[in-house]
């Protein structure tokens, strides 16, 4: 197993709340990973820091080896760390097929090209729309994403994240606002997507029927550190994990 | 059927644009040059808010350095190419420049750092005596001679050179459809839909922001020193931020989703200015009613009621919600 993630002590604080503190988590390649915890407990700030969409205040990041600590998000997307988010994140104005073009184009470094009209590059195009079948969009290839029902928004918002072809993805609640059926049918999406593409993720989720169904090791995160790693069974019988967040879920899900 | 229809209307429009010399009398031909010239700016200044949705308040700033380096050039090598090429180069370095420093901001911050650089601008073009002239501007410009090739066109009279700008327009626009429609349109629509998304597909947000904010500049510097041969002056108002709104307001009027959108509004601001100057001192006052009631009655702008009514509503784009709220 070769490690691709290596975060050491990562720490970081919005005022007088240290969200993060001091967080120690490493991914190796092919893992399925659930990240979860109560509320508050820095799941999304972590999530965060290894995109680079926030700088941690203290702490490393490793990914494949290099230090990516302070680079942009922009820049770890092209070495292969890619995310989705909680927050319904699609370009709503353009269609379907463009949601997915944009991150292919980027990563073959074709955005530069100002003068050539897109169709030109037929692979990304075909490329956009295999992916449109997997994620069964293909009817709604030409319909502005902002338009598409919940669950549509949310297939296309995880197509989106692995169309850079990612070997690391870390995915922020992707069921988010799902029935449970659609949370299936997402569930069997991206364990599908991890098969056929070879991507490694990093799951942040709520629901537990996802995390237990997904995920090959879970981390239990509170007050911004890591309280719990282990196989699915191990966290499910680990008493303190029990007592401090799935007793509270078990009540809190009724 | 529909892409045919736009390969009709497009050519017939050039045919009238050539022809127009030919039929219409000078001062309509005089006309149709500011329509040109604003038009240019417009598709340059839509790159930036329809395509990019950046609004940017400082395109007469451009403009401006665009004309005047143009006229110094002019002034001291009386040849039409060096004088056009050269502003329009400067326009874009200094769109390069203040872009660099714009470009992490958006929205309001983004649209009061432009206008305070065009207002700085506009200074520059006041006091800055031994090079702009001051408030006296610069005059004496010639409307030099093209030469290309070892080719010598004289342009004494205002209908020859119109077809000098006709032909800057033409490929101009060109150009701008091209780059609208590549893979770098796609991605700067992208960055005006979400800004964090763009970021976390692999597109350096910051860069592309400026991209279009020099390429914008550069539209504007080339309808600026196109303006100095047609005038034979150049003054400061040009850069004032009153002359900013121009651009702005043809591309809100002819509709920021539509590649004719600035085209279309640059025709119309012109012309209703035009007409309505002969009944009105209080000009200003009637055509900013008129811009008012336009674009609160065609929200998609006057080219979208265009397509909506040429195409009978067999196809029309669906408006989204967010196209209300722009210039995020």
């Amino acid at each position: 197993m070769t490690v691709l993630l290596v975060a050491r002590g990562l720490r970081k604080r919005f005022g007088d709340l240290a969200a993060v503190d001091g967080l120690d988590l490493q991914v190796e390649e092919g893992e399925c990973v659930a990240l979860i915890g109560p509320n508050g407990a820095g799941k999304t700030t972590a999530l965060n820091l290894l995109s680079g969409h926030l700088l941690p205040d203290e702490g490393h990041i490793t990914f494949r080896g290099e230090d990516i600590t302070r680079l942009p998000p922009h820049a770890r997307v092209h070495r292969g760390l890619a995310r989705s988010f909680q927050v319904m994140t699609v370009f709503p104005e353009l269609s379907a097929r463009e949601n997915l073009l944009v991150p292919i184009l980027a990563r073959e470094g074709a955005t530069r090209d100002a003068l050539r009209p897109v169709r030109v590059y037929r692979e990304a195009e075909e490329e956009a729309d295999s992916l449109l079948e997997d994620l069964g969009l293909r009817e709604a290839a030409e319909v502005p994403a902002g338009s598409l029902p919940h669950g549509d928004q949310r297939r296309l918002e995880l197509g989106i994240a692995v169309a850079s072809r990612p070997r690391l993805c870390l995915l922020d609640e992707p069921s988010s606002g799902l029935n449970p059926l659609e949370r299936a049918g997402l569930l069997q999406l991206v364990r599908r997507l991890a098969g056929q593409r070879g991507v490694t993720f990093v799951v942040v989720e709520h629901d537990m029927d996802v995390v237990f169904g997904l995920a090959n090791r879970v981390v239990v995160m509170n007050r911004g550190r890591v309280l719990a790693e282990g196989a699915p069974e191990d966290i499910r019988n680990n008493p303190e994990v029990r007592e401090t967040y799935l007793g509270e879920e078990e009540e809190g899900s009724c | 059927m529909n892409d045919l229809a736009r390969r009709w209307a497009t050519a017939g429009l050039l045919l009238a644009l050539v022809l127009l010399p030919t039929v219409a009398s000078r001062y309509v031909t005089y006309l149709v040059i500011h329509i040109l010239l604003l038009a240019l700016n417009a598709v340059g200044f839509n790159l930036l808010f329809g395509q990019t949705g950046l609004l940017s308040f400082g395109q007469a700033g451009f403009y401006a350095v665009g004309a005047y380096t143009c006229a110094r050039i002019l002034l001291a090598w009386p040849s039409l190419l060096p004088g056009v090429l050269g502003g329009t180069v400067a326009a874009a370095l200094a769109a390069l420049l203040l872009g660099f420093l714009s470009v992490r901001h958006t929205r309001i911050y983004f649209a009061m750092l432009t206008l305070a650089f065009g207002m700085m601008i506009f200074s520059l073009a006041w006091k800055w005596r031994a090079v702009t002239g001051g408030d006296d501007g610069l005059v004496g410009i010639p409307r030099a001679p093209l030469q290309l090739f070892g080719l010598v066109v004289a342009l004494p009279t205002v209908e020859r050179y119109y077809y000098v700008v006709l032909v800057a327009a033409v490929l101009a626009v060109a150009l701008m459809h091209r780059v609208v429609h590549s893979p770098l349109g796609l991605a700067l629509r992208a960055v005006r839909d979400s800004e964090v998304r763009a970021e976390h597909v692999g597109l350096n947000v910051r860069r592309l922001r400026l991209v279009a904010f020099t390429v914008a500049g550069a539209y504007a510097g080339l309808a600026g020193s196109l303006l100095p041969p047609l005038e034979n002056t150049v003054t400061p108002p040009i850069a004032h931020w009153t002359a900013s709104a121009e651009p702005v307001l043809a591309t809100l009027l002819g509709g920021i989703r539509h590649f004719a959108g600035p085209l279309v509004g640059a025709f119309v601001l012109v012309v209703a200015k035009d007409v309505i100057v002969r009944f009105t001192v209080h000009w200003s006052l009637v055509l900013g009613a008129v811009v008012v009631a336009l674009v609160l009655g065609f929200r998609g702008g006057l080219a979208g009621a265009l397509e909506a009514l040429t195409l009978r509503g067999a196809r029309v784009r669906p408006v989204s919600a967010a196209a209300g709220e722009e210039g995020r």
